[in-house]
């Protein structure tokens, strides 16, 4: 890439000093599996897709297909169920890692380790597990979970201590506050060795002392840079504390373009449709979550849609947010824009990024064309063919 | 013996814990691999069967992971999920049972079963005595219930405490997935009638059953309801009724006394009447005759494999006869398994099928085929 500055990023080396290494390194990217249903414009009634099965499996093809690293599979009370997406999309793709969202409160342990387990065996060791621990009080008390924010914390610290070491092969008994097991253990193991890696999402204090703990690498919505910076910085802290090293993630949505301008009429017939009063409404519903991340994404807009007002980094647009709880921030602009501001993240330690875009099939084949060469990824379906056809064609006009 | 009309509802079986060409016998076990499980379902689904019981348990892989990655690769079978309610909670388990249906295109079931095994209940977290599981099932399958109708649900148990439940998805099957269960106490039987609709009982002889499906069928009457019945047996069908004898007891002909005592200290660690109930149908005897507790009805299995431990042994017709023999008790879907389970769905879809009037795509009868010289003449 010609023009391109330097990267670099830190990391810890054995002796727990901070240093610079090189950045150029691809991260990994995953991409998303919309599981409340997909929709090509938000606040609107155009263009919505249903959220079922056939969907979701072309989505998840194309990203294997595409060479995708991944994609994270959420989980919420409006969502369809994760597990059992995951599971099914598995079984039709070949390389795909799945990023499975897991809400402690809501399973045993050990029920989990054998899903778990299960699932990597079926995968052959495509499993990655994100922990959710949050999200709204009144959403977990429909789920028969009554459990203060903190306390949330202090239970999955729980459960992802038995969690961990039953699967890693060890017999379990704790007489926790909240999980109580005697001779808890797994009867077979995962592929990955001790377990699939942990991923991570919770801002507030309690979150970090929980990743801090436990969890292999730690996933912020993409805030602005200074934000995430702050942050990372005080998770590495925090897990240097505990002796370990955690790896960093960034969650964003992103429309990239060919030009700079097409990207942001992109973005704003995105929340066009949206009128005032839905934008209010979805303002004091998302306001009521007790989530300290989703108070940080809140924080980023007002209601206004005004392009300049959700502008709140350099390529960095909140628009989302106005609409869509959880990660509410895009990357919007042109192929080397976007690579910039992924790169400013990776220099921050982030060595993943979850990206999505609506509608989430055909932004995936946007982004694979357009982003993957810039970052030194591999479209894995990106062919010489056309020229090959072209010639033909322009030698039959000859004849 | 009274002909039933139609045939019956049959179910084969996902050996989660492993496959074995005999029992007790570690040189003929067969890989504990999902490839595997998932050639035993496609078969099941190639012959003809209705659906597949995937159990649960400790030593098995997870029966919802295994039903969801089953889905994609069948097509008509149903897949009957076993779930203990008190690992996971029931708006999970809704959200689950809908999403398994819509990617199953509605074929999504459930088996509820409390559990009976102490030490994996304790390691599960679970430290609930035999009646209060129970309690906790009543609580859970109503809030279940109740979320999968659509309701709102608030619920203050003594176990379950939901408020403002709701469920988004309305599964493919209305009202939903038609729940199966398995329990044999008074207090399992009370919650059955309360909630199910369709009560699993491993296979007992025919007296021993009809009395208890007497029960069900009374208390649930007493709820305003009606459940419709299943019965649980491994089947060994040969064409003469001396092969299958000699199937059948060749199954533990090659077991150890380390495999019998094994067997009997998981069967002693399960706190559940209905293994009390198989239990005594062998009484820990391994004589021939005390095995064979009806014509065609063997309790050897039992002896080395705790749950489920009798099997319908005999002809094509034996077997039928026996299978209509439930029949007249109301017992409408059949769960069925053999060892090793892909040769043995063969052997009874292709023997037992016809004489049941069941069709199998596998096995089209020789006279519905087209016959090559009419198919000449015609042109």
């Amino acid at each position: 890439m010609e023009g391109r500055p330097p990267v670099f990023a830190f990391r810890w080396n054995k002796w727990r000093r901070l240093v610079q290494v090189s950045a150029s390194t691809a991260p990994s990217i995953l991409w998303f599996i919309p599981c409340n249903g997909d929709r090509r414009y938000l606040g609107s009634n155009r263009g919505n897709r249903a959220p079922n099965y056939r969907h979701f499996s072309t989505i998840a093809r194309a990203a294997d297909t595409l060479g995708y690293d991944g994609v994270l599979v959420p989980i919420g009370s409006h969502n369809r169920d994760p597990w059992a997406l995951a599971t099914a999309l598995s079984t039709e793709t070949e390389r795909l890692k799945f990023l499975i969202a897991v809400r402690p409160s809501v399973l045993s342990p050990t029920l989990a380790a054998r899903q778990v387990a299960t699932l990597d065996r079926i995968s052959g060791g495509r499993v990655l597990v994100n922990i959710v621990a949050g999200g709204s009080s009144s959403e977990l008390a429909g789920d028969g979970v009554h459990l203060e924010h903190d306390e949330r914390y202090a239970h999955a610290d729980e459960w992802l201590t038995v969690y961990r070491r039953v699967l890693s092969g060890e017999t379990v008994d704790l007489d926790g506050q909240y999980v109580k097991v005697k001779g808890a253990k797994l009867e077979y193991e995962p592929v990955q060795s001790p377990h699939p890696p942990i991923y991570f999402g919770g801002s507030s204090p309690a979150g970090i002392r929980t990743a801090a703990k436990h969890v292999d690498l730690y996933l912020t919505w993409g805030e602005p840079l200074e934000q995430v910076a702050a942050k990372f910085a005080e998770v590495r802290e925090a897990a240097a504390a505990e002796g370990r090293q955690i790896r960093f993630g960034v969650r964003l949505h992103v429309i990239v373009r060919e030009t700079e301008e097409e990207a942001w009429e992109v973005a704003d017939r995105l929340i066009r449709d949206a009128d005032p009063a839905l934008l209010e409404e979805a303002r004091r519903r998302l306001a009521q979550s007790d989530s300290v991340g989703q108070q940080r994404m809140l924080a980023l807009h007002g209601t206004s849609k005004d392009r300049e007002s959700l502008l709140v980094g350099p390529h960095l647009w909140a628009g989302i947010g106005l609409l869509r709880g959880g990660a509410g921030t895009a990357v919007v602009g042109n192929p080397q824009q976007v690579a910039e501001t992924l790169r400013a993240y990776q220099a921050l330690g982030a060595d993943t990024f979850v990206l999505s875009g609506y509608p989430h099939l055909e932004e995936a084949y946007n982004v694979a064309e357009l982003l993957f060469p810039v970052l030194g990824k591999e479209n894995r379906l990106a062919s010489d063919l056309p020229h090959a056809w072209e010639a033909a064609l322009a030698g039959s006009f000859a004849r | 013996m009274t002909k039933i009309a139609g045939a019956p509802e049959l179910f084969w079986f996902v050996p989660t814990s492993g496959d074995s060409r005999f029992l007790g016998h570690p040189e003929s076990a067969r890989q504990k691999d999902f490839g595997y499980l998932a050639e035993v379902a496609r078969t099941a689904d190639a012959v003809g069967f209705d659906g597949v019981l995937i159990p649960t348990g400790w030593g098995g892989l997870d029966a919802f992971t295994v039903a969801a990655a089953l889905a994609p690769q069948t097509k008509r079978l149903k897949l009957l999920t076993a779930i203990r309610p008190g690992l996971v909670s029931p708006s999970a388990a809704a959200r689950f049972i809908t999403t398994l249906d819509d990617i199953s295109g509605g074929r999504a079931l459930f088996n509820i079963v409390t559990g009976d095994r102490v030490n994996e209940l304790q390691g599960d977290g679970l430290s609930l005595s035999h009646d209060d599981r129970y309690d906790l099932t009543d609580e859970w399958l109503t809030v279940f219930r109740g979320l999968l109708q659509g309701d709102e649900v608030n619920y203050e148990g003594r176990y379950v405490k939901v408020r403002g439940g709701r469920h988004p998805f309305r599964p493919v099957q209305k009202p939903y997935p038609p729940i199966y269960f398995g329990g044999s106490s008074e207090k399992a039987i009370a919650v059955a009638a309360k909630h199910v609709d369709v009560y699993l009982s491993w296979g007992e002889p025919v007296e021993q059953l009809k009395a208890k499906l007497e029960a069900v069928r009374e208390a649930a009457a007493r709820e305003g309801r009606t459940i419709r019945l299943g019965a649980r047996f491994h089947v060994v069908v040969r064409r003469t009724e001396e092969e299958a004898w000699q199937a059948a007891e060749e199954l533990i002909a090659h077991a150890d006394e380390t495999a019998f005592a094994a067997a009997r200290a998981v069967a002693e660690g399960r706190e559940s009447v209905g293994q009390q109930r198989m239990t005594a149908l062998h009484g820990g005897s391994r004589r021939r005759e005390q095995l064979r507790i009806a014509p065609h009805l063997w309790a050897g299995i039992g002896l080395l494999r705790s749950g489920a431990g009798t099997a319908l042994v005999g002809s094509p017709d034996q077997v039928a006869a026996a299978i209509e023999e439930y029949r007249s008790l109301g017992v409408e879907t059949f769960v069925l398994s053999g060892y090793p389970h892909i040769e043995e769905a063969l052997y009874t879809a292709e023997l037992l099928f016809p004489v049941l009037g069941k069709a199998s795509p596998a096995f089209t009868p020789r006279a519905a085929q087209p016959q090559p010289v009419q198919a000449a003449a015609a042109q």
